[in-house]
């Protein structure tokens, strides 16, 4: 039982290890938390400053951003505790009482130790040096001295004082604290007894500082057992000798064999000064504790001559429940009644033990595990009765008790997970859709209004311009083909009679020889068209830079590009959001419609080449090379006349495509349904840079809701459910 | 050149004295001057000594035409002359036509002439820039006493350069206005024939030769509205007979600012060689058959047709059997009235 008791603690204690690791990362993303929390509160603070829209002011102000950042540190602070608690090496037992209770001798009926290392309170009172007390079987027994450094030791020890009795600014240092008078007490507090003590408390740590200012800050220090006394105690155990050692230590460590057996990693510790004549901090005691125990022993010695639950009881008691809020203390304390014999000099108060044991919980709030009547000076007794059972009651709850208190952590994480959601979402709309302050659409709307009217207008009237040319030739056009006409005419590349005669004889016939050349021909022909390219480029290039104009003048959009007509165009349309579907694809179509020779052109003359081929020819030629020049003269000039006519009828068509495109696109960016819409959006993300005199200041705020927009989203990716989750 | 009044008055006056209404088929010219009409009635006179040689069916001009006609041919033949591709345009292509009436006498080989067709021409011209009202309606009564009115149509005009030269060349309003006034109050079977003239470059292209009767609907479209509508689609029938009076030459194209098109040979050594010239007369014929049938079978239509023939059954059978030979393809179509051509009942 004892071997399985003992091993049952280690695996308790190490199972806790992987919890302990797991807290800490969600230590890490509550911190992470908390920064983007603080950020966004800060940038929320400088936007106050600079919107003046009461509404968004008002939604800004409401946000519970600080109510999240407080949530989290308090919940910061209750996992610290969890993570030390699943960390430590050893289950630990709190040992609490009022000073002579008894509760150094039930320490030492556990440890083993004696008076020379836990002194009790025969002699002069308690130190308030806490010890903790480890059960090591494998380490010769020995302790370890830790000292307040000088500021911890103003800050933690002195300060309270002087807090506490209203002596006003605390020394921050030895030399100030020596060289300056104490204050005298208030009046008001000289007649309490409590405060009279601790007065007493603070001289004596003025008057001796010599005695151990040395040792603030000194390294800790490790002591055979016999030693120990020196820095625990205010004196000898005979008396003989005074030390002011202790005033300096913070606490000691004493690593010793506890004399029950088989007992496992088991620590004590003494928690002096609780619930007695203020000692040091009470809240700064209890923190520790919390941090330290997993049990709480209270040490309570009835009185021979009659006792009952008293007020200092129940405040001790309240006290200790603080430490752990999430486990009720009734499942983590058993209560030790200290029963005296007949033959002590306190008397026999066995009666009393067990009126006050059968009391417990009755008309009085006191509840624990288990109340133990038994006489803390015997060893066997005290082992036997309390650390036992004790034992035994850890080895089969402590699991349990860790899973709720996790569990109770893990809830209140869940709900800040929730909180910080909820504050988020609300500062993800705090300031409006649709890209703007709602203050700002007045002013906006207005110069929206303008500019509708301007470009519809401006569009308009170029569609009604291209629409009256629509069926005129264009002229530039015109000019080109009559220039390649001129030309094929003056070059028609068919070949001299010389030639003809050669490729007759080469090939084999003046028939051939026709055929052949009227491929040379063909070819040539076509080289006098090409240039048509660049014209027609240039037209629809003409085209685009209409409506480039308008969008810049009458648009206003001017802002937006340095370039002209194409470029500009596409330039618009990679700047138009994605989401703004029509009017985005209206500037990529206009941007990147053809109007090429090749497209335009070539498949329709081909057909009139016909005539230039030997299977479209409709002439026979006679075996002379004469008669095949002409032939090719008259075919030639045919195709011409064919071409001639042809492209009077297309000369239209560049204009007729001109008013295609620029109406389809003004169907799309100004009749379609979505259009009004998708131009609004449009101007509003891009106001600062169409309207600079006007928007300037909404440019900053632009950049300003960026921003924001950007430290909420941060925020968002930073309370991702799984962040904060440590157990499931 | 004689004062154009005088010669409106003149050929007015002239309508009443030719018409012999017992014995004579009139079929009205309704084109404009230098369009072919000349080559066209010649080369058909002279296509169908050829054609129906074997069917003792002659057509023999009136005396005083048949020196010019033959004349006509002669000048067409000349144009293939050249040592050239080059035709020279003038003359034959492009001649002004004096005369307005042409006689022809339908008959059997070797006697007297039963049938007098007769051709009368009416330059829309004419008719548009100088007429009177009074004569217009003497117009309007010529024109709807035709048994059959013959449309030349310059077809260059009317497929190159769409609506540039049609309109000017063909003037197919002037021939709608026309028609649209001699047919009011129609309660005759009437033959409408549109003569495409110099279309040999079309009809040799399959592409634009599926596409040519189309193009004179819509050439004519105001017209054939017209008479596809009412009581009018009853009683006329409209017939496309592409003709080629020449047949080896062929149109090389039309320079853009000016109707002047340029003809070239297919060959040097190509032949005067004319096609479907006496496609006109066949369905001339055809709807006259079929009226003669009709008038048989009881339809109550006039007796103009026995006396017309004056019972010679031989030349009606002979002129049916011709008539049959009437093409429908290849450009050739029937748009409208096709009950008035229908010769599937037996011969006579």
């Amino acid at each position: 039982m004892d071997i399985a008791r003992s091993s049952c603690i280690t695996t308790i204690v190490e199972k806790r290890r992987p919890l302990a690791s797991r807290i800490e990362r969600v230590q890490g993303n509550l911190g992470v938390l908390d920064k983007a929390l603080q950020d966004l509160e800060e940038e929320r603070d400088q936007l106050l400053q600079l919107v003046s829209d009461s509404l968004v002011n008002g939604r800004l102000t409401g946000l519970g951003l600080r109510g999240v950042r407080d949530l989290i540190a308090e919940e910061t602070r209750s996992i610290g505790k969890l993570k030390a608690r699943f960390l430590r090496e050893t289950l630990n037992i709190g040992v609490i009482g009022r000073a002579r209770q008894g509760k150094s001798r039930l320490l030492q009926s556990l440890s083993g130790l004696t008076t020379n290392e836990i002194p009790d309170g025969d002699g002069q009172h308690c130190t308030g040096v806490r010890s903790t007390i480890y059960h090591d079987e494998a380490l010769e027994p020995h302790g370890e001295v830790f000292f307040y450094t000088e500021k911890s030791f103003f800050n933690d020890v002195v300060t309270p004082y002087f807090r506490e009795l209203k002596l006003g600014a605390a020394p921050r240092g030895s030399l100030e604290f020596a060289n300056n008078p104490l204050p005298v007490l208030p009046s008001e507090l000289k007649d309490s007894a409590v405060q009279k003590a601790m007065y007493e408390h603070l001289v004596k740590y003025r008057d001796h500082l010599n005695s151990y200012c040395s040792l603030l800050g000194s390294s800790p220090r490790e002591i055979s057992t016999a030693d120990i006394r020196q820095y625990v105690a205010q004196d000898t155990v005979d008396g003989k000798r005074t030390f002011f050692n202790y005033l300096a230590v913070q606490n000691v460590k004493i690593v010793c064999e506890f004399p029950h057996k088989d007992i496992g990693r088991i620590t004590l510790i003494d928690m002096p000064g609780l619930g007695d004549t203020g000692i040091g901090d009470e809240e700064r005691l209890v923190k520790v504790l919390g941090q330290d125990v997993d049990w709480v022993l209270f040490v309570r010695m009835p009185s021979a001559s009659g006792d009952y639950w008293a007020d200092f009881d129940l405040k001790l008691y309240n006290s200790v429940q603080k430490v752990i809020t999430d486990l009720p203390i009734n499942q983590w304390s058993f209560m030790v009644l200290n029963r005296t014999s007949a033959n002590s000099k306190l008397g026999d108060n066995q009666k009393n033990c067990q009126n006050l044991a059968d009391n417990i919980g009755q008309k009085n709030p006191i509840e624990v595990v288990k109340c133990v009547i038994v006489d803390c000076s015997n060893s066997k007794e005290v082992n036997e009765k309390v650390l036992d059972t004790l034992l035994n009651y850890l080895v089969e709850n402590i699991s349990t008790l860790d899973e709720q208190y996790a569990t109770a952590c893990q809830d209140r994480l869940n709900n800040i997970q929730h909180v910080a959601g909820v504050v988020l979402k609300s500062a993800a709309a705090a300031l409006g859709k649709g890209g703007a302050i709602e203050g700002e659409f007045k002013k906006f709307d207005s110069l929206l209004k303008q500019v509708w009217r301007d470009l519809t207008d401006g569009l308009e009237s170029l569609l009604m311009e291209l629409r009256q040319r629509r069926d005129k030739p264009d002229e530039r056009l015109e000019a080109n083909i009559e220039k390649s006409f001129a030309l094929s005419r003056q070059d028609s590349g068919i070949p001299q009679l010389e030639e003809i005669e050669k490729i007759a004889k080469m090939h084999g016939g003046h028939s051939i020889a026709f055929g052949l050349c009227l491929h040379k021909v063909r070819t040539h022909l076509v080289q006098h068209f090409l240039p048509l390219e660049d014209v027609l480029q240039v037209y629809l290039e003409n085209v685009r830079r209409q409506i480039a104009d308008v969008l810049k003048q009458k648009g206003q959009l001017a802002g937006l590009s340095q370039d002209d007509g194409t470029a500009f165009l596409q330039e618009i349309a990679h700047q138009i959001p994605d989401e703004l579907k029509n009017l985005k694809t209206a500037f990529e179509t206009l941007s990147s419609v053809e109007l090429s020779y090749r497209g335009f052109l070539q498949y329709r003359m081909r057909r009139h080449l016909d005539r230039l081929t030997p299977d479209g020819s409709e002439i026979t030629v006679s075996p002379k090379a004469t008669s095949v020049r002409e032939a090719l003269e008259v075919s030639h000039e045919g195709v011409l006349y064919d071409l001639e006519e042809a492209f009077d009828d297309w000369l239209c068509e560049p204009n007729l495509v001109a008013h295609a495109i620029v109406e389809e696109f003004v169907d799309s960016v100004l009749r379609s349904d979505s259009a009004y819409d998708e131009w609004r959006n449009f101007y509003i993300e891009m106001r600062a840079q169409v309207w600079q005199a006007e928007f300037d200041e909404i440019g900053e705020r632009s950049r300003l809701r960026q921003r924001w927009e950007g430290l909420v989203v941060s925020a968002v990716d930073r309370n991702q459910p799984g962040a904060l989750q440590f157990i499931n | 050149m004689a004062d154009p009044i005088e010669k409106l008055r003149a050929m007015i006056e002239g309508i009443g004295g030719i018409i012999n209404p017992t014995s004579t088929l009139r079929i009205a010219m309704l084109g404009a001057s230098g369009v072919g009409k000349t080559s066209l009635l010649a080369t058909m006179y002279q296509q169908l000594e050829k054609e129906v040689r074997g069917a003792d069916l002659m057509l023999t001009p009136d005396l005083k035409d048949m020196a010019m006609l033959d004349e006509r041919v002669n000048e067409l033949k000349s144009l293939f002359n050249s040592e050239s591709f080059r035709v020279n345009p003038q003359g034959g292509l492009l001649g002004t036509e004096d005369r307005h009436t042409f006689t022809f006498g339908l008959g059997r080989h070797g006697k007297t002439p039963t049938v007098t067709l007769e051709f009368v021409d009416y330059p829309g011209e004419w008719i548009e820039s100088q007429a009177n009202q009074e004569h217009k309606k003497k117009v309007y009564k010529a024109l709807e006493s035709s048994h059959a009115i013959l449309i030349p149509v310059d077809t260059p005009a009317l497929i190159g350069y769409p609506h540039r030269w049609h309109d000017k060349r063909n003037k197919p309003q002037l021939v709608y206005d026309l028609l649209k006034m001699a047919y009011i109050d129609l309660k005759e079977p009437r033959l409408v024939i549109f003569s495409l003239l110099r279309c040999e470059r079309y009809i040799r292209n399959p592409e634009a030769r599926a596409v040519m009767a189309q193009k004179v609907q819509e050439g004519y479209s105001q017209l054939f509205r017209h008479l596809g509508y009412g009581d009018l689609s009853q009683w006329v029938a409209i017939v496309i007979t592409p003709v080629q009076t020449l047949g080896e030459i062929v149109l090389e194209g039309i320079p853009k600012n000016d109707y002047r098109p340029v003809f070239v040979k297919t060959s040097e050594n190509a032949q005067y060689s004319p096609q479907d010239n006496e496609q006109p007369l066949r369905y001339l014929l055809r709807f006259v058959m079929r009226l003669h049938q009709y008038n048989h079978q009881g339809g109550g239509y006039v007796d103009f047709i026995r006396k017309l023939f004056k019972d010679d059954n031989y030349l009606i059978n002979a002129s049916t059997e011709f008539a049959r030979g009437c093409k429908e393809t290849d450009g050739f179509a029937i748009i409208q009235g096709r009950k008035w051509l229908d010769l599937s009942e037996t011969r006579m």
